[in-house]
């Protein structure tokens, strides 16, 4: 008989659902990956159908217990999921509307009534964060404008972790990770901002407790035991965020710690034990958020980061295969013989939020090849990557640690590591886990039923398998250099002539 | 004094720097024979390119064998007049044989020379005599280095011919210099059209040291014994007064009246504007336009330059357009709406000449993003040319108190250039016509040669009787005028500026390796 408690974590991303099922070291025993159902009514809009989305969840799950000799061994199951998306329920718990997803783009209207006259350095003051219009306020007020009657209905409101929680219990509560990016919370007091709720017209009575994760909510109901093959002895918890819940798996939880997670898009990830007054911090659009348990965050990141090299290899470069592509990148000279690109082909980033901008290659001359493109490419992704990073030690009084911890799935591109060890003045640690949204979340269970006392013991109790990229420290000079004398100056030079060709041609090549 | 001659045939000699060639033309512009052979060319040093003055006489003689050779009845042949390359020429002793190197227009082995040159006459106003900034290829800094480097050679050195010239004069003209040549020497005054003394004087040069000053078109003498047993040429046939190859080939495709454009599309390009006297706002040598005498005698040219034009296109191929076939990706490029979905292309691969002259100058592509695929990128190259072409035009305009240009004569355009120059006529708003004439610079010289044999009354006789087709391409509908005006004025004309310390820190930090010009 093997008696090591069992901790399920379930993660909803904006791809798949998947429900992993974790020995307390973090060894993953059992695993299963649904794609996440999404349905685009119309263009810039997205949707998730609620029933739709629990069956998946329930099929996940069931699907990973099946893989467990004893299920019973399972002491713990939390919830984790991408932000911005909720469920608006009735008196009966019935969703009275769909869920909108996270990255819709059609609550604009709401959002401009929302902050209006506003200053933005007051609701960051209070949220910690820019408020978007990707942000919980904007979408109930969309709700309301679409189908007042139906939102008379509504009487409560629980972000999509949460409300997958409160189904498979039966508890209502708000993990406090995912509450802090609704827009809606007073970051320091861990609560629902009258304040915030007085701009949106919401009334606080929808909006349930706001708990931290990791917090007990109650056993499985009977009824999800029998669809799951969970038992009595799961205890469920408060989950979370994603990308905080992914950085306690990776050990990001002390202040000080530090996180890339490299992926199309890339998040630097600060953990600090306390949330930052400093005004610039939002100006420059980095965030501050509630970690997964007790603590805070502070993050930037790039819109653009491993998309940048898919979409130059396919533009330049189609036929070669990726390993051809890359070797002769990386026989090209640190420096790309001073062609520069900067990678803001969607947004731009932290610290200079701007969503009129475009990308741009500089420094071309007659000798410039393929290879030469390639690499400078990932190099503009490092250098971006660098100019994200360093104002998040700075404002939070912290020297640029001498190491960096990167999890993701660009963390697979070598000779971009390579290149971003020399240009970060850093040594790269890869990590090795087996989805770390989902372990975080199951760390939270594990709290909660008792597997680990603290975040502490829970943080070191993970094993994390990792290799290591030194940085080529020839390469730094030329690479400060390129940093401060160009690649500094790049945008605020394009500024002006990006939000020309933004607004003059944004949308005509749909 | 027109002389009715239908049966008369002319020869242009053009010596180029990749080839030597030779046309004959009846009066109306026929072509009745044409003949080329590749020029030779050696590269003793880094930076450094020389020609064998013999090797390149027995060249044009082998060409001009070639060409007559195809001809019936020879001894039509009433004229004949050779053009050259720019900045090249031979230094001849008292014999008529070279003492020096032929360097090569392009050679830039005179840094010390530019350097005490400019110590004497500064740049600016070098720029307002001459019309034309300090640069190393000038002949002036050339002839310096031979005095300083070969005193022994100098001191034989009678006399200093452009390739052009001494040609001629091997074939029996008298020593001559023309107009258009002496203008890249850094010592001729526009306005008078004489030599300038205080800039000989700097250079320690005299003006006896250079052929008779000649304007296009003037009969300098006639094919000798010695020329026509060289190259089987008539003994007494004329030979003209020719001159530098780009205005040559811009008076064969008729630019020789006030306002008259010619664009010459090539490896390189150059944007030319006849004009009847020079400009002499000041201002004009902050930019990168240059003036010069036309061979048209009497008349001027403003020129702005794009050192990579079809170098361009043809790093576009190699670059980001994994070698596929240019004209696969011209045809995927048009396509694309005019605006290339707002990427911008800056060809400055090599140096910038326009606004400014920049050699520290480089390349950029803006307004990219996850939606852009090869064929806007490539199209953004044939706009971003465009663009760069009109600020030559624009330059020009303003500073010569011109009428917009509203007609462009396109030389070394092919219908796989098509969809350029139908950009190029949609961002200057200006008609362009594509001329169909191959070897305008070698057809330019036999006009000229027909003028000193009386074949033509005057240049603008010349351009009126030589009939070139031509295929006319308009400017697109306005919205497309409009989106590229926008283009242009928001973005285009302050990009050089604004990436220019980019630009500078980048080409520190990473010098550009110095070009083949092979």
């Amino acid at each position: 008989m093997n008696d090591t408690p069992l901790l399920l974590g379930l993660d909803l991303g904006s791809t798949n659902i998947k429900a992993v099922i974790y020995e307390p070291d973090g060894t993953s025993v059992a695993r299963a990956s649904v794609p996440c159902p999404t349905h685009y009514p119309q263009a810039g809009w997205a949707n998730y159908d609620i029933e739709e989305l629990w069956l998946t969840c329930v099929d996940a799950m069931r699907r990973a217990v099946s893989q467990v000799e004893q299920p019973e061994r399972i002491v713990g199951v939390a919830v984790g999921s991408f932000g911005e998306a909720g469920a608006l329920l009735d008196a009966n718990d019935e969703p009275v509307a769909e869920m909108i997803a996270w990255f819709d783009q059609r609550c604009r209207v709401q959002y401009e009534r929302m902050v209006d006259g506003a200053d933005p350095d007051r609701l960051f003051a209070v949220t910690g964060t820019t408020v978007q219009q990707i942000m919980t306020g904007p979408k109930i007020m969309w709700h309301r404008d679409q189908d007042p009657e139906a939102y008379a209905r509504a009487t409560s409101w629980l972000n999509a972790a949460d409300y997958i929680a409160f189904r498979l219990c039966g508890v209502k509560a708000q993990s406090k990770s995912l509450a802090s990016r609704t827009g809606l919370i007073d970051l320091r007091a861990g609560d629902w901002s009258d304040e915030l709720l007085g701009l949106a017209d919401i009334d606080r009575a929808l909006l349930p407790p706001v708990l931290d994760g990791g917090e007990p909510l109650g056993p499985v109901l009977p009824d999800v035991q029998r669809q799951t093959g969970l038992t009595d002895n799961a205890l469920v918890a408060v989950g979370g965020h994603d990308h905080p819940c992914g950085a306690f798996a990776a050990g990001a939880i002390r202040h000080g710690d530090f996180l890339d997670s490299m992926g199309t898009t890339e998040c630097t990830f600060l953990a600090i034990d306390r949330p930052l007054d400093d005004q610039t911090i939002g100006r420059q659009g980095y965030s501050l958020g509630a970690h997964a348990r007790g603590s805070f965050y502070m993050y930037g990141g790039l819109y653009t980061a491993g998309i940048a090299y898919d979409w130059f290899k396919h533009l330049a470069a189609d036929e070669v295969s990726h390993d051809a592509v890359l070797a002769s990148a990386g026989s090209v000279a640190a420096g790309s013989g001073g062609v520069v690109f900067i990678p803001h082909l969607r947004l731009s980033n932290t610290p200079y939020p701007d969503s009129r901008v475009r990308a741009a290659f500089v420094g071309l001359t007659a000798g410039t090849d393929t290879p030469t493109l390639v690499r400078s490419v990932l190099e503009g992704v490092a250098f971006e990557a660098r100019a994200a990073s360093e104002p998040l030690f700075t404002h939070a009084g912290l020297p640029v640690p001498d190491d960096c911890v990167v999890v993701g799935g660009t963390a697979r591109n070598n000779l971009l590591l390579r290149i971003k060890a020399s240009v970060q003045h850093q040594r790269m640690h890869v990590l090795d886990i087996d989805e770390a949204g989902a372990l975080g979340v199951a760390m939270l269970a594990g709290i909660a039923a008792g597997v680990y006392e603290t975040v502490d013991e829970a943080a070191a109790a993970i094993k994390r398998p990792e290799h290591i990229i030194e940085p080529v420290t020839a390469d730094y000079p030329v690479y400060d250099a390129l940093f401060a004398e160009v690649y500094q100056h790049m945008y605020p030079t394009l500024a002006p002539f990006n939000h020309f060709l933004f607004d003059h041609f944004t949308g005509q090549q749909l | 004094m027109s002389t009715h001659t239908p049966d008369a045939i002319l020869l242009g000699l053009d010596v180029g720097t990749t080839n030597v060639k030779a046309v004959a033309i009846d009066p109306s512009g026929n072509q009745l024979a044409l003949a080329s052979r590749p020029q030779a060319i050696a590269y003793p040093r880094p930076g450094w390119a020389e020609h064998d003055p013999e090797a390149v006489w027995t060249l044009a003689c082998e060409v001009l064998r070639d060409a007559i050779g195809q001809i019936a009845n020879s001894s039509r042949i009433v004229g004949i007049a050779v053009t050259s390359m720019g900045e090249a020429g031979v230094t001849l002793d008292r014999d008529g044989q070279p003492t020096g190197p032929l360097i090569a227009w392009f050679d830039r082995r005179t840094g010390q020379q530019v350097a005490r040159f400019s110590a004497q006459a500064d740049d600016r106003r070098l720029h307002a005599i001459t019309g034309s900034p300090m640069q190393p290829i000038l002949t002036a800094a050339k002839l310096m280095w031979l005095q300083d480097n070969d005193p022994v050679a100098w001191n034989r050195t009678e006399r200093f011919l452009n390739v052009s010239a001494w040609i001629a004069h091997r074939l029996g003209a008298d020593p001559a210099q023309d107009m258009s040549l002496a203008s890249r020497t850094g010592l001729f005054e526009l306005s008078t059209r004489r030599w300038h003394p205080e800039l000989l004087a700097a250079a320690n040069l005299r003006e006896n040291h250079f052929g008779s000053l000649s304007e296009g078109g003037t009969r300098i003498g006639s094919v000798s014994r010695f020329g026509s047993e060289a190259t089987g040429l008539p003994i007494g046939a004329a030979i003209g007064m020719a001159g530098h190859d780009h205005v040559v080939g811009a008076f064969a495709a008729g630019a020789i009246g006030r306002g008259d454009a010619a664009d010459s599309i090539g490896t390189a390009e150059g944007l030319l504007v006849a004009l009847d006297a020079p400009i002499a706002d000041p201002a004009i040598c902050e930019t990168g336009i240059t003036q010069g005498a036309h061979v048209a005698p009497g008349r001027y040219y403003a020129l702005g330059a794009v050192y990579s034009a079809g170098a361009s296109i043809a790093w576009a191929q190699r670059a980001i357009g994994s070698n596929r076939p240019v004209s696969d990706l011209i045809a995927e490029a048009g396509h694309i709406p005019a605006g290339s979905y707002g990427v911008m292309f800056v060809p400055h691969l090599q140096l910038a000449m326009l606004p400014h002259l920049d050699l520290e100058a480089r390349g950029a592509f803006i307004g990219l993003s996850t939606d852009t695929k090869t064929a806007a990128t490539f199209r953004a190259v044939l706009e971003g040319l465009a663009f760069e072409g009109r600020i030559a035009w624009d330059l020009i305009a303003r500073f010569a108190e011109l009428d917009r240009i509203t007609d462009v004569r396109v030389l070394g355009g092919t219908a796989q250039s098509d969809l350029l120059v139908a950009i190029k006529a949609s961002v200057a708003n200006a008609q362009h016509h594509v001329l169909q004439l191959e070897q305008a610079t070698a057809v330019g010289a036999a006009m000229l040669a027909g003028m000193a044999a009386g074949v033509y009354r005057d240049a603008d006789d010349a351009v009126t009787q030589v009939h070139t087709q031509s295929r006319v391409i308009e400017p697109g509908p306005a919205d497309e005028i409009a989106t590229y005006e926008t283009m242009y004025s928001t973005v285009y004309r302050n990009l050089y500026g604004a990436l220019r310390p980019l630009s500078h820190s980048l080409t520190r930090l990473f010098p550009i390796e110095s070009s083949g010009h092979a």
